[in-house]
């Protein structure tokens, strides 16, 4: 059963020029315009099955917000239908209700109550909140004097704690330090796990990747692709390195092999790319410890001022590990000519990561580190596999551990 | 947990919800705890973090109070004449009894036109019924009310030895009042979230208002030319009704009841449905 249908969702906004506009324009009905149109959203259709996670993905203005604005009910659309079921909680923005007079104590209580929990449900739930909040001392002195990071805490542990059956998050969790965004994410993780439902606005691709079992991307307020959060990162980031530079444009799936994606304005073409033992033949399995050399081989098709040759290593949930590129490895490549061919190495040993698939995209790009354009990327073409000699806990296992025990009779 | 399909809603184009008393209660009952913290906030806001504290919200009055007292009584020569309110003590009495409901309609419209803009966060990035906004200002005036309306009934049989079941004959009055502030309160609410003005326009009403009711002064001191301007206004029914009910015993009147039931009434039906015609506009221009 779907938590949440909606079908050909349109939203037009009306932009008034002056509040009283928007007044005169009730009382005329539909016999004269104030104001002019601007559709937010329009065609919007998808699902979010009961107990899964649904995230949404689009540049700033694509119509994320509004879209969570009507699934919350706080806008009606202008046409389609929204069909939702179970009790929904919005978190669109941390600490909305807040009010920095009050103690924290009395926004606890005034925030639950928004959130839609009734004063039973507070009184049991409140020590629990304190104490994710990790403000006991602090709760009754008014929420202004406390810290940002004390207030970002607080108004999460709140929202958190409501326990809806929907749970909608609007990018709410883009702030406060590591430490509180890792516990956000656990948080998070956890309701996922318990079963409810999440429909989440984001803008990083990690959080995505690891918190979400499907995904659209909205641009320009119409659907682009609903899919595999993988996918749909893939998909989004192509087209986000491609209208960096509008001048040539390569197709976003590779012409000779489908399926793969591959995109650039086209200036440089990639002949040849992989991982190769030190005696030059090409791996798919690799040994942690054991010395690799990466091999990229780009073709420029036109003069090229800055050129940067390099890779990008992703885990099978799409997370970036590592990435390495000439230039930022302090071998920067002089202006390439039109015709040119260009190899560069990268040499090292093969990290102690955990035993699984890995993949390998290559690219050429121009500029600087910080500002470059892409001009071939071909995306998670070069399957690899880490085959460590014991199982590895997490992510990676740092080189060089020394564990030493002591024991102190008793 | 599976749920039942009474849970699903649906959100279609150009919805219509019907307002209704029913629908207006229910969702008063359901956001009760909700509503009661922000009433409390809302009547203890402003004396947060002071020495006196909420005493403040009888401090004020009280001075406002006597200095009319002094002035009318005393500066003016004012007196309400018959036997038990002739004195200084009985006007300064009458005075504080007919404050009472032109305090509460003051109270409430003056802040209902702040309300949504100052809370514009909780509007466009919190879901919950919006009814509460406005109803949380009635409340907390009703709060302040009950402070007031009890040192009355416990000076007036002091004072002028009324009958304390005199308030019995209020009852109705006041509960047509609330209705009646409340509709006024829905209209105002919305409509200065869409005309800033709306704020020192209500300011100035007031004022007028208050000067225009026989507040201050008996009604027999009005001039019978402008008699209307007395007739025309409700307020002045409440005050009359009101003080005579709890001063001095005296049953309301079914005429001037009945009118004021109908205003009431229909400025809150009125108010209600305005309110809810113009509340998902509100998003839309803050």
């Amino acid at each position: 059963m779907n938590a949440l249908e909606i079908r050909d969702l349109g939203l037009r906004y009306r932009l008034y020029p002056t509040p009283f506009a928007r007044l005169k324009q009730v009382i005329a009905g539909g016999r004269r315009r104030y104001y002019r149109e601007n559709w937010a959203l329009r065609n919007v259709s998808f699902d979010v099955a009961r107990g899964r996670s649904f995230g949404i993905i689009g540049p700033n203005g694509s119509g994320k917000s509004t879209l969570l604005r009507v699934a919350c009910n706080l806008l009606a659309p202008t046409e389609g239908l929204v069909r939702r079921r179970g009790r929904f909680a919005a978190l669109l923005e941390l600490g909305a209700g807040f009010n920095s007079e009050y103690t924290g104590r009395e926004n606890v209580l005034l925030n639950a109550s928004l959130l839609g929990l009734t004063r039973p449900q507070i009184e049991t739930l409140y020590p629990e909140i304190v104490a994710f909040s990790q403000l006991e001392a602090f709760m009754d002195q008014p929420v202004k004097t406390y810290s940002s990071g004390m207030f970002v805490r607080l108004a999460f542990s709140v929202a958190a704690h409501v326990h809806p059956e929907v749970l909608v998050v609007d990018e709410a969790l883009a702030v406060g330090d590591a430490v509180f965004q890792h516990r956000c994410m656990k948080k998070i993780a956890d309701l996922r796990a318990s079963g409810t439902t999440i429909l989440l606005v984001t803008h990083d691709m990690n959080a995505l990747s690891a918190l979400c079992d499907e995904a659209m991307w909205l641009e320009g307020g119409r659907v682009q692709l609903v899919a595999t959060p993988r996918e749909v990162v893939q998909r989004y980031l192509a087209w986000v390195y491609q209208s960096q530079d509008s001048d040539i444009r390569v197709g976003v799936t590779d012409g000779e092999r489908p399926g793969v994606l591959r995109y650039g304005n086209g200036r440089a073409r990639l002949e040849e790319w992989g991982i190769f033992s030190l005696d030059g033949t090409k791996k798919t399995a690799l040994r942690p410890g054991e010395i690799y050399e990466v091999v990229i081989r780009a073709r420029f098709l036109a003069d090229v001022a800055e050129p940067i040759l390099g890779f990008q290593l992703r885990d099978p949930m799409g997370r970036e590990l590592f990435s390495m590129n000439n230039l930022e490895r302090g071998t920067p490549l002089s202006a390439a000519r039109a015709g040119e061919r260009v190899t560069a190495r990268f040499r090292f040993p093969w990290p102690e990561l955990a035993e699984t698939d890995y993949t390998i995209s290559p690219a050429a790009a121009s500029g600087t580190q910080e500002n470059h354009t892409v001009l071939d990327w071909i995306d998670g073409d070069t399957i690899i596999h880490s085959c460590p000699d014991s199982r590895v806990l997490g992510l990676f296992r740092p080189s060089n551990i020394v564990v030493t025990v002591e024991r102190e009779p008793a | 947990m599976p749920t039942p399909e009474a849970d699903v809603l649906e959100i279609v184009p150009n919805q219509i919800d019907v307002p209704s008393l029913g629908r207006f209660w229910r969702t008063l009952s359901d956001n009760r705890y909700l509503l009661w913290q922000l009433a409390v906030r809302e009547f203890l806001g402003p004396f947060r973090g002071s020495f006196l504290g909420a005493l403040w919200a009888w401090i004020y009055p009280m001075v406002l109070l006597t200095v009319y007292a002094f002035v009318f009584s005393f500066v003016f020569k004012m007196r309400w004449g018959g036997p038990t309110t002739g004195g200084f003590s009985g006007y300064a009495l009458v005075l504080f009894a007919s404050f009472i409901p032109f305090n509460f309609l003051s109270t409430v419209l003056q802040r209902s036109t702040s309300i949504i803009v100052s809370q514009g966060n909780l509007v466009s990035k919190v879901v919950f019924p919006l009814e509460i906004l406005p109803a949380s200002v009635v409340l907390s005036a009703l709060l302040q009310m009950a402070v007031t309306t009890a040192i009355l009934l416990v000076a007036a049989p002091l004072l002028i030895g009324s009958s304390p079941l005199g308030f019995a004959f209020a009852v109705p009055v006041l509960v047509l009042h609330v209705f009646f502030t409340t509709g006024l309160a829905f209209f105002l609410t919305s409509l200065s979230v869409f005309v800033r003005d709306i704020g020192n326009l209500v300011g100035i009403a007031l004022q007028v208002l208050f000067f225009l009711t026989p507040i201050t002064y008996p009604e027999s001191a009005f001039p019978t030319r402008f008699r209307w301007v007395v007739d025309l206004n409700t307020l002045a029914t409440v005050v009359r009704l009101w003080r005579e009910a709890i001063l001095f015993g005296k049953m309301p009147d079914g005429a001037s009841l009945g009118g004021f039931a109908v205003v009431a009434v229909a400025v809150f039906a009125v108010g209600y449905w305005w309110f809810h015609r113009t509340r998902k506009a509100f998003i839309e221009v803050l």
